[in-house]
């Protein structure tokens, strides 16, 4: 579904990615882990075109995107829930989640669509109104994927969604994950530094080390493998 | 003096204060989205007048013609200014200081060109409504302050409209907050630039076609006014749009208070005796919002 082919980024003159090549297939959970400034949101703003790729291709459902500006996107089904989630802060929950159905031309799916986002997040109907920037953290977050679920994705994006979250939020929020996949058919991109967890719920990953690819497989063998184990697992 | 003298003197800074608050609420709307100040802000107030001017006198149109003709000359002139001069360089290296820059020679450029082409006499422009009224006897107001009056509420009543019912207001407001992660909800934020800053131009351009019969046209007209709109915009909170209005609607006011009790060598000391008082007490503006970090 979507295929990276060998992309190298750059920020100014220096390299960040090198000969980085990935693979996610239609349903698939595919978890990225790497320590911090390994280069796994460069992977993210890249694919986004948000960081332009020095060279390399990459192609989503067989078309090319790596040239297409960053807005039109969210058209192809990809929505992305960001690193530091990125909410609106001035706005109400209501209209960062309406903001996330900005390309919906139909009422009626946009209302469905909220719906059902307040339905997985029950917490975020009561606090409707409330503006984003004043929510805690994890309702921020819950708020953000709530955001990025508002066009019933195809293919959805997380950079770090458990981070800086308590322990019994972060099952919460990965448990929704796994169901949004069951029940929409939605193909995942997880960022993750929360090893464990995120290798539990995906069924392949990839080991970023400081902009290089160094490991992929199946995530159960990878929650066997020595390196991982020692590396990410504290084990 | 009596009631109706008071009363005369408030509307009158009422009127002033609408050109402020037309001029401010544009300024605001770029500074918003784009994050820049646009020094080239009064020069589509004096395009406005100088338009309007030309289609009345050299091209003999009726009014309701030569005004949207004025408008619209402004917006495409402020769009193509736009998308030769300040979309290239939009978030480059150096943006905090290019656009200072840029639209401080624009201003420069764009008055030496009225200089140019239609030199420095003071011209004038007739009042649109020749009429006095004395509503209840108790003040009067010439139909040009009228006009003016209502003409910015309308205006400021269509631009609220756009920003909060609309899908382009929340583009709009979805860029000031974050631009960079808005295009990831689809928002196309290099329209959204073009259009925000066609808008405020639009506005700019309105307030100089409303008041040039009251003032005169020069090439020079547009610098105060621009001076006045930059003090209202960071008075009312930089980015906010209804405390650009409601700053500009107050200036007016103080001023035309401050001209008649001290005199009118007194009224620039009072706009920016204002500001001071205003950002002593709330650094943040009128409706500006505290932001930590
Ligand atoms: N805008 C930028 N300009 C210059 N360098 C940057 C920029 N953003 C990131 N970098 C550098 O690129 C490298 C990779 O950063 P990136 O954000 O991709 O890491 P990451 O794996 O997401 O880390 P984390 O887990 O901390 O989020 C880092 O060395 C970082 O300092
Ligand atoms: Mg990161």
């Amino acid at each position: 579904m979507l295929e990276l082919r060998s992309i190298n980024s750059f920020y100014g003159d220096v390299q960040i990615l090198f000969d980085v090549s990935l693979e996610i297939k239609e349903g698939e959970i595919v978890t990225i882990l790497g320590s911090n400034g390994a280069g796994k949101t460069s992977v993210i703003k890249s694919i986004c075109n948000l960081l332009p790729i020095g060279s390399g291709e990459i192609y989503y459902e067989g078309q090319r995107i790596d040239k297409i500006p960053p807005y039109k996107l969210i058209n192809l089904g990809i929505s992305l829930v960001p690193e530091g989630r990125r909410l609106f802060p001035d706005m109400s929950v209501y209209d960062n989640l309406r903001l996330g159905g900005y390309p919906l031309k139909d009422k009626k799916t946009l209302s469905d669509n909220l719906e059902w986002v307040m339905e997985l997040f029950p917490r975020l109907k009561e606090r409707s109104k409330q503006l984003a920037g004043t929510l805690s953290g994890g309702e921020q977050q819950m708020c953000a994927i709530a955001r990025g679920l508002m066009i019933r994705p195809r293919m959805i994006i997380f950079d770090e969604p458990s981070l800086g979250l308590a322990p019994v939020i972060v099952d919460q929020i990965f448990e929704i994950l796994t169901q949004i996949v069951h029940e929409n058919h939605s193909t995942i991109l997880l960022v993750e530094q929360n090893a464990q967890t995120a290798l539990e719920i995906s069924d392949r990953g990839y080991v970023l080390e400081n902009g290089h690819i160094v490991l992929e497989g199946a995530s159960k063998e990878l929650l066997e493998s020595p390196e991982i184990q020692k590396a990410y697992l504290g084990l | 003096m009596n009631f109706s003298y008071w009363m005369e003197l408030i509307m009158s800074g009422v009127v002033t204060g609408a050109c402020y608050a037309l001029i401010g609420a544009g300024l605001s709307l770029i500074w918003g989205t784009l994050k820049m100040v646009n020094l080239a802000h009064g020069e589509f107030y004096m395009l406005g007048a100088y338009i309007l001017w030309v289609s009345l006198t050299v091209g003999n149109m009726p009014l309701l013609i030569a005004i949207p003709i004025a408008a619209v000359s402004v917006v495409v002139i402020a769009a193509l200014l736009h998308m030769a001069t300040i979309r290239p360089l939009l978030r480059k290296p150096g943006w905090d200081m290019s656009p200072w820059i840029l639209t401080l020679g624009i201003q420069i450029l764009l008055q030496n060109i009225a200089l140019q082409v239609w030199g420095e006499l003071y011209q004038n422009v007739p009042y649109f409504w020749n009429a006095i009224f004395k509503p209840g006897n108790l003040f009067t107001i010439s139909g040009q302050r009228i006009i003016i009056l209502f003409g910015t509420f309308a205006v400021i009543l269509l631009l609220m409209f756009i920003i909060k019912k609309t899908k382009l207001g929340r583009a709009i407001i979805a860029t000031s907050q974050d631009g960079e992660f808005a295009t990831m909800m689809g928002i196309n934020t290099k329209r959204v630039y073009l259009v925000t800053y066609g808008i405020s131009a639009m506005l700019a351009a309105i307030a100089g076609v409303l008041m040039c019969p009251v003032y005169s046209v020069n090439p020079w007209m547009g610098t105060t006014v621009q001076t006045k709109g930059l003090v209202v915009c960071i008075l009312g909170g930089l980015g906010s749009v209804e405390g650009a209005i409601i700053a500009g609607i107050v200036m007016g006011i103080v001023e035309s208070l401050t001209v008649s009790v001290v005199g009118s060598a007194w009224r620039d000391v009072a706009a920016y005796l204002l500001l001071i008082i205003i950002l002593y007490v709330r650094p943040e503006g009128l409706f500006g919002r505290k932001r930590e970090g």
